[in-house]
């Protein structure tokens, strides 16, 4: 479980906190997706709510440990595997390293999301798409109940979409908590359960992912007409910007 | 440069220029000001107790690395200044430009050290001090060389000069000044391969075997002990033999050219060959220091100099005991 | 100015040569245990020649006899003075340059893994020259080599503690403004050292720091070997314990924090160590540069990047590389060449040739 109370969030030096006031209780199990324009604050929140960052008021409680899967990391010279074996840092403590069991651990989140065979490749010579599945197993490795996903999609092909998606759903029917930041809802929208819109001038919106997130609201949110493709959840939906001509 | 009379206010700005210019003139009343080491090289030694004085002396008109104070010596209102010569222009070019009579010095060699003496003389108008100090200079040079013009290559002993001991090891090599005073007592220096100063290893000194070391008189805190002791170079002959001695302070350090330069140069002599060159060292000193200074050295004063409480029992020591 | 530019850790998008590292992990278990074998192999091999050669010819057989007389029962058929040139010169003298240089090479490579940046070294950061100034004060003051190991430590710690207090910003320290403040201090520190030589008489203290600050191992002594022993142990025995979380903070604060592992006091932690391990080095043997800079990109190149691989494999390389210098140090003439003045001969073309692999692969943007 996840509980937002009063929180403020203001970048250095603007004018105008990006949220504030913010009051929302996410259940245990749960899938938030995370939307708004760029720069509304979505990163920010997620690190706020795993304690990366200090609110400049309020608070976020988590009643579990959770762990980020950042955008991208930096470009390492690790092989995959030693990059996802640190996912396993906290809990091996200061002075740890990883054994046969954590590697093993690591081969098996790998197999899981598919890429085993690129165990021993360099991090920084994968695709995007490979990169994204490499932090995720990386993040799986930690096993925190929460995991918090800044636009997993974002910049990947149709296949490797695909591939992250499917993995989000296992996530999800395996019991895991996930905020997912993203900026296209409708492929995640089947499998989300609630929905958070920053409109990144002080205003929020939180509730059922199927009420909340809707044309109207979208309009709102990214302040330009946008046309709903497809008649799910449960079925496909897409939502795509109207061009006016 | 052309002085129009003696002068009667110098500046010293050479460390041993201070005490050079003390023996030609006399005396402390012609040095108006001079380099804070020079005073220090002044006080630590005998001359300090020879003129108290010398203590009021100011010695702010230096910096690091010789550079003059040039407001510090216009205040001074010296007639002279004396300045290192080899040195580059910038540490002369300040004092030149205000119109300040500079005398240049080089230093490091036995004729350099002559050229200061009479330089000094004539500036002081002590002219015949000076030929005089320079003929003993000649005679104990001239007396030392014909004592051992007879000896072997081989039977020279093999003298070893540490300029450094406590914090890294440095030795003197050829073209040095003690490389000349090695050579005229009647030695050969062990470390004639290097040039100048060099440091080096204990396995090179070993390798050197001198018969003979000689520690500088500049590291306060060293002792022959250190050597006599010291894990490996007390396996030098020099060691075994206990012939292991620090250079003796007089009114300046006996290591470097000074006025009292011969001294050390008996004084070595007489430790190399005691049977070549017989000399009563310690009324040699007070000779020398009561026509050099005016002033009588005590025995507990020519002990000191002569450092009889860290070397009185060293081998052939026993003619320098009071 | 080259030294401060924010490079990414490593390779990036082309150039599948430059990637290649001998150690890696994929490939044989045969070939990685040949590897750790001859890194091993290397300290030894140059102890070894270090403890045989010398300005003074010591047969073989009798250096080897001389050193196992103490444990085994040998009838000696050596000089005195062998005895005491292996023993007392040659014994300390090489196993201090092996732990010099052991303890520069991992310090470098956990620093060049905390600060996430190739290009710095134990004195690019501010830790040598901070150590340096404590050094020269306690010559100045008058303190023996313990003495001079404390005040190297304080001052070193303090150089890296004003350094992170320069950087932080929100409670973290960005590694280049690290870097940028490292020259800060390095110039500061460099500014009291001048200071402490001013102070210095000409005539005794001046010469000593001068001589110190080159960076020698000339003066050996056990004691020493004690001393510089106890630093690379607990420096180094601190970093190896933190080398998973090293590795982790190479890869930045934001991995590390998004994976809830707290950053500063780890980066804390493997600063003392450094500074503990370039004290050691700085009390014993002056200023040695290079060593830390250059040894581990050649550790990188053969283990990987890992720091449980990569720090033990620097201590390797840098200990026998540090012993051949010095061999060179104290056999090529009669006189001592200066260590630090040989280490960056050898280090800085090195690193230069390094350098040029890394641009032409395109790794050093």
């Amino acid at each position: 479980m996840i509980t937002v109370e009063d929180l403020a969030w203001r970048a250095p030096g603007a004018a105008r906190p990006l949220f504030e006031d913010m009051r929302w209780t996410l259940p245990a199990g749960a899938l938030l997706l995370l939307l708004g324009p760029n720069g509304s604050g979505k990163s920010t929140l997620l690190e706020l709510v795993a304690g990366i960052r200090r609110p400049i008021a309020g608070r976020a409680r988590r009643a579990a440990d959770s762990v980020l899967v950042p955008q991208r990391s930096r470009p390492a010279v690790f092989t995959v595997l030693d990059m996802v074996v640190m996912g396993r840092a906290r809990r091996l403590g200061w002075f740890g390293r990883p054994g046969r069991v954590d590697r093993a651990a690591a081969r098996a989140h790998l197999e899981r999301l598919g890429i085993a065979r690129l165990a021993d490749r360099p991090f920084d010579r994968l695709s995007g798409g490979e990169a994204q599945l490499v932090l995720i197993a990386r993040a799986l490795l930690a096993e925190a109940p929460i995991l918090l996903l800044d636009e997993p999609t974002s910049a990947l092909d149709l296949a490797n979409q695909a591939r992250v998606l499917a993995v989000l759903g296992e996530l999800r029917r395996s019991g895991l908590t996930l905020l997912v930041a993203t900026h296209e809802p409708g492929a995640l929208l089947a499998l989300a359960s609630h929905a958070l819109l920053l409109s990144g001038r002080g205003g929020w919106s939180f509730g059922p992912a199927a009420t909340i997130v809707d044309e109207a609201r979208l309009e709102g949110l990214f302040g330009t007409p946008v046309q709903r493709l497809g008649d799910g959840p449960p079925g496909p939906v897409c939502f795509v910007p109207r061009l006016v001509t | 440069m052309a002085l129009d009379a003696p002068v009667r206010r110098v500046v010293a700005i050479p460390i041993p220029s201070a005490s050079m210019l003390v023996a030609v003139s006399g005396g402390t009343e012609r040095l108006a000001a001079m380099n804070h080491l020079a005073k220090t090289a002044i006080l630590e030694g005998v001359l300090g107790e020879f003129f108290p004085a010398a203590r009021a002396i100011p010695s702010d008109v230096a910096g690091d690395g010789f550079v003059p104070n040039v407001e510090a010596i216009l205040a001074r209102r010296p007639d002279l200044v004396l300045q290192w010569g080899d040195r580059g222009p910038d540490i002369v070019r300040p004092l030149t430009e205000v119109g300040l009579p500079v005398l240049l010095l080089r230093y490091g060699t036995e004729d350099l050290a002559r050229d200061w003496i009479s330089m000094l003389g004539i500036a002081t108008g002590e002219r015949e001090r000076a030929e005089r100090l320079l003929e003993w200079r000649a005679a104990i040079a001239g007396r030392l060389t014909a004592a051992n013009a007879d000896l072997s290559e081989t039977a020279r002993p093999k003298v070893l000069y540490f300029l450094r001991f406590l914090a890294g090891q440095q030795v003197a090599g050829r073209d040095t000044y003690n490389d000349f005073v090695i050579r005229l007592a009647g030695g050969r220096n062990a470390a004639a391969e290097l040039q100048g100063f060099k440091p080096v290893g204990p396995e090179q000194v070993l390798v050197m075997d001198p018969d003979v070391i000689l520690l500088n008189g500049f590291e306060e805190a060293l002792e022959p002990r250190h050597v006599l002791q010291h894990p490996v170079l007390r396996a030098t002959r020099a060691a075994r033999t206990g012939r292991v001695y620090k250079m003796p302070l007089g009114g300046y350090r006996w290591d470097p050219p000074s006025q009292e330069s011969p001294l050390a140069w008996l004084w070595l002599a007489s430790l190399l060959h005691p049977e070549r060159v017989t000399v009563d060292l310690r009324a040699t000193i007070a000779e020398l220091y009561g026509w050099l200074y005016g002033r009588t050295p005590s025995a507990g004063q020519l002990d000191r100099i002569l450092r009889l409480s860290i070397q009185g029992d060293a081998p052939g020591y026993a003619p320098f005991n009071g | 100015m080259t030294p401060m530019l924010a490079v990414p850790f490593g390779p990036s998008r082309s150039g599948e040569s430059a990637r290649v590292t001998v150690g890696d992990p994929s490939a044989h278990p045969w070939r990685t245990m040949w590897l750790w074998t001859l890194l091993l192999l290397f300290p030894l091999a140059c102890l070894a020649l270090s403890l045989g050669i010398g300005r003074l010819a010591v047969p073989p057989d009798h250096v080897a006899g001389i050193l196992l007389a103490r444990w085994l029962p040998i009838e000696p058929r050596w000089t005195e003075i062998e005895a005491r040139v292996v023993e007392f010169v040659r014994l300390p003298r090489s196993v201090l340059a092996l732990l010099v240089g052991a303890s520069l090479g991992m310090a470098g490579a956990a620093l060049q893994g905390v600060l996430r940046n190739p290009l710095v070294g134990p004195q690019i950061v501010g830790v040598s020259s901070g150590a340096a100034f404590g050094g020269a004060l306690a010559i100045l003051l008058g303190a023996a080599d313990a003495g001079v190991m404390a005040a190297a430590f304080l001052t070193g710690l303090g150089s890296v503690v004003v350094v992170h207090g320069l950087a932080r910003v929100d409670g973290a320290a960005r590694p280049l403004t690290l870097v940028l403040a490292g020259v800060v201090v390095s110039a500061f520190a460099g500014a009291l050292t001048s200071l402490v030589s001013w102070l210095a008489d000409p005539q005794s203290t001046l010469a000593a720091i001068v001589y110190w600050l080159m960076g020698s191992v000339a003066a050996a002594s056990f004691d020493e070997v004690g001393l510089c022993a106890t630093s690379a142990i607990l420096g180094g025995g601190l970093l190896l314990l933190l080398a998973f979380r090293i590795d982790l903070l190479s890869l930045g604060d934001a991995d590390a924090a998004a994976l809830g592992v707290p950053i500063e006091p780890v980066r804390w932690a493997v600063l003392a160590a450094v500074a503990l391990l370039v004290a050691g080095t700085v009390a014993v043997a002056g200023v040695v540069g290079w060593v830390g800079l250059a040894v581990p990109h050649l550790a990188r190149f053969l283990v990987g990047p890992t720091h449980g691989r990569l720090l033990p494999a620097s201590a390797l390389l840098g200990g026998g590389f540090l012993l051949l210098v010095d061999c060179a140090a104290r056999t090529l003439t009669a006189a001592e060449l200066p260590l630090g003045m040989l280490t960056a001969l050898v280090g800085a073309p090195v690193f230069a040739l390094l350098l040029r692999r890394g641009v032409r692969a395109g790794s050093l943007a």
